[in-house]
């Protein structure tokens, strides 16, 4: 095969089994990769119903086709598995160059069962994978665990592992690669946790991946680069100039940036934006993926009387998540915990959005402070360390931020002030502002996400086209556009950020004709569009139907009453509410689901799936 | 009449232009702004007034708030 390389890498964690297994072409081709194969390996193989922690639970880490081919931004991966957050599937998805080496290494994806009786670490070579012994890596940090399993294997392997919240099963724990990378969401660290697998290391030979048309992928490569290039001769590319940092200072202006647990929109500290003092104050250089002509990440350096700590990042989801939304002005302390989530293994936004929460808690008197051990009051960068810190390790009321804002609500007697969707933090976009996201938060199949449908390209980023956020009606079908367009894009490998600028119809059906012409030179495939679209579909409703099987109904398809019923207060979109139940209805309609959000016969049959 | 005009960052620091209030006639759009500006006239940018998606057709009111971007990208 080409693009993929037919070969998936099994491992029994309790039998200690490890062995190749060929990757039907058929299966490829309607599922595509990444997401695609993952929902169709869980499907297939494990119970939806299973606790999350338990041996039970499966993990699949699976690269697209185009990962590791030289395509634009083509590196990235999914990790795929039930969530301990949500208990609803979850899709994690990181770049960097991990995915890269594994592709190289000869393997499309690698899917984990069971649990090791003690701490072990998966090393994988063309050839040759073994478990060995991580009981000298257990309780270090990720930067710690990769340089020694970088010492111990080859300095030139690449290293996804979980640090200390993973293995103490945070229930948004992350996996990283390259320290800085990060599978962030749902807890798919807390899931390696629980299988004791600390860390996974692969080595490749290969120095590509072989491509079914050479020539054609070089053709369309070169003219989807030349057109970027000129494209930002003209207009200086912000994502390359300020990371996403400067979408602050953006959503700010579009009355967007969820402001105190989700209360508002105005935060007076941001008005015209971050980015300025961020490169004044933080920034260090520029990164990129392996691939990537956009190079968005931040190297970046926050300065402590002990030293100087550098890292990755923030991205604009985590200055929302630990900044404006906990009112926290200030960008060191922001910088500090965004490092220290990297370190710990930790979902920056579930981690912003529930101190966010304990604040409110806190401010309404639901919560007291001694519980906290310390103050926690709104704007306290101090206690955004500290508790950081605290969470990682679930350490005193750290144990309790552990479990995410839904269950520390809930046990303080307000789940109601979760800024969720199925028990995950929602993003840095605001449902009644953009009523898109509103549906799109509600229907993500992985709960409160805005990377699995993101209307927030088109409701305030104007990428490839701007539409009215306040508008409730089309809504459904842009919905519909931006959740299959994620899927296509995580399916093949591909980043977002790239896709929705340079990839796409520049219009309202976002049509990745550009993926298309990579794919089918690089796999021999021969997609249409059509068909492509369709396997988009096909991978969107067999994740339905996971989450069906798992015991979600339509009343999960919901957003919190802050959303739905309280007029925003503040910003362009002052006395909004979020219309979900109208935009839902046509929704499922659109979707060929009936009206309790279950996907009909017809659909599966026309699409396929059993 | 006047209206108050912010642009994004790249605008702000690679644009000829700069933020802040403007002076229009009475019966200016969106478009008389924009060239009020000397943004360049290809129109690679975006502009909202008071956070709604406008044209350049869109007559302007005292008071309001235009905000000129580019497409950009979050996450």
């Amino acid at each position: 095969m080409n693009g993929w390389t037919g070969k998936i890498l099994r491992v029994d964690l309790t039998s200690g089994q490890i062995g190749d297994e060929a990757l039907d072409p058929k299966v490829a081709r309607d599922y595509v990769g990444g997401r695609g194969l993952g929902i169709y390996y869980l499907n297939k193989e494990m119970d939806p119903t299973v606790d999350p922690l338990s041996p039970e639970n499966m993990m699949c880490l699976f690269t697209g086709p185009l990962t590791g081919t030289r395509a634009a931004t083509g590196a990235r991966y999914m990790i795929m598995t039930k969530s301990p957050l949500t208990g609803a599937l979850t899709t994690s998805n990181s770049g960097g160059h991990f995915p890269t080496e594994m592709k190289r290494a000869g393997y499309d994806g690698i899917i984990i069962k069971g649990r090791a009786t003690q701490p072990m670490y998966l090393c994988v070579t063309p050839g040759k994978s073994e478990l060995r012994v991580a009981a000298h890596l257990w309780g270090k940090d990720t930067e710690e665990t990769t340089d020694l399993l970088l010492e111990e294997t080859d300095p030139r392997a690449r290293v996804a592992c979980i640090g200390p919240a993973g293995e103490r099963l945070v229930r948004f724990a992350s996996v990283q690669n390259e320290k800085h990378r990060a599978a962030g969401r749902s807890g798919v660290g807390a899931v390696m946790g629980s299988k004791n697998l600390k860390a996974v290391v692969v080595k490749a030979d290969a120095k590509d991946v072989p491509l079914h048309d050479p020539e054609g992928f070089a053709a369309h490569h070169k003219s989807v680069i030349d057109m970027y290039k000129a494209g930002a001769a003209v207009t200086p590319v912000g994502l390359s100039l300020y990371g996403t940092t400067y979408a602050a200072g953006h959503a700010e202006k579009m009355g967007d940036l969820p402001t105190k647990n989700f209360q508002q929109t105005k935060f007076e500290p941001w008005e015209g934006g971050i980015e300025k003092e961020f490169h004044e104050k933080h920034f260090i250089r520029r990164g990129a993926c392996f691939s990537c002509p956009i190079g968005c990440a931040r190297i970046s350096k926050v300065e402590k009387p002990e030293g100087t700590l550098v890292g990755e990042g923030p991205e604009y989801e985590t200055w929302f998540a630990m900044g404006s939304n906990c009112l926290i002005g200030d960008l060191a302390p922001i910088v500090e915990a965004n490092f220290l989530c990297n370190r710990l293994g930790l979902d920056t936004i579930t981690m912003g959005v529930t101190i966010a929460c304990a604040m409110e808690l806190v401010d309404r008197g639901y919560l007291d402070e001694a519980d906290v051990g310390r103050s926690l009051r709104w704007g306290d960068g101090e206690a955004l360390v500290e508790l950081t810190e605290k969470t990682g390790h679930r350490e005193g009321f750290g144990d309790l931020l552990a479990e995410g804002s839904y269950r520390l609500a809930e046990r303080y007697g307000h789940p109601e002030l979760a800024m969720v969707a199925k028990k995950q933090e929602m993003a840095g976009y605001i449902p009644r502002r953009l009523q898109g996201m509103g549906l799109a938060y509600a229907t993500s199949p992985i709960g409160g996400s805005h990377m699995r449908g993101d209307t927030a390209y088109f409701e305030l980023f104007g990428t490839p086209v701007l539409v009215d956020a306040s508008e409730v009606e089309g809504k459904a079908e842009l919905a519909i556009t931006a959740q299959t367009l994620s899927t296509i894009i995580d399916s093949a490998g591909l980043c977002i950020f790239f896709a929705h600028r340079a990839l796409v119809t520049k219009d309202i059906h976002a049509l990745p004709v550009g993926i298309l012409d990579y794919l089918n030179p690089a796999t021999g495939a021969d997609y249409t569009m059509d068909e492509l679209w369709e396997a988009g579909d096909r991978i969107f409703n067999a994740e339905r139907q996971f989450l069906v099987r798992a015991g979600f109904t339509r009343t999960d398809d919901t957003l919190p009453p802050r959303e739905l019923v309280e007029p925003l207060p503040d910003g362009p979109g002052e006395g909004q509410v979020c219309h979900l139940p109208v935009m839902l209805e046509q929704y499922y309609e659109l979707r060929g689901w009936d009206a309790d959000g279950i996907p009909t016969q017809a659909t599966l049959s026309r699409l396929g799936i059993a | 009449m006047r209206v108050n005009v912010s642009l994004c960052a790249v605008l702000r620091d690679h644009g000829r232009s700069r933020e802040g209030d403007l002076e229009v006639a009475e019966n200016a759009t969106l478009a008389d702004a924009i060239t009020g500006l000397g943004l360049p006239g290809e129109p690679a940018w975006i502009a909202c007034v008071n956070g709604r998606p406008a044209p350049s057709e869109t007559p302007l009111a005292d008071g309001d708030r235009v905000y000129v971007f580019l497409p950009v990208s979050g996450g």
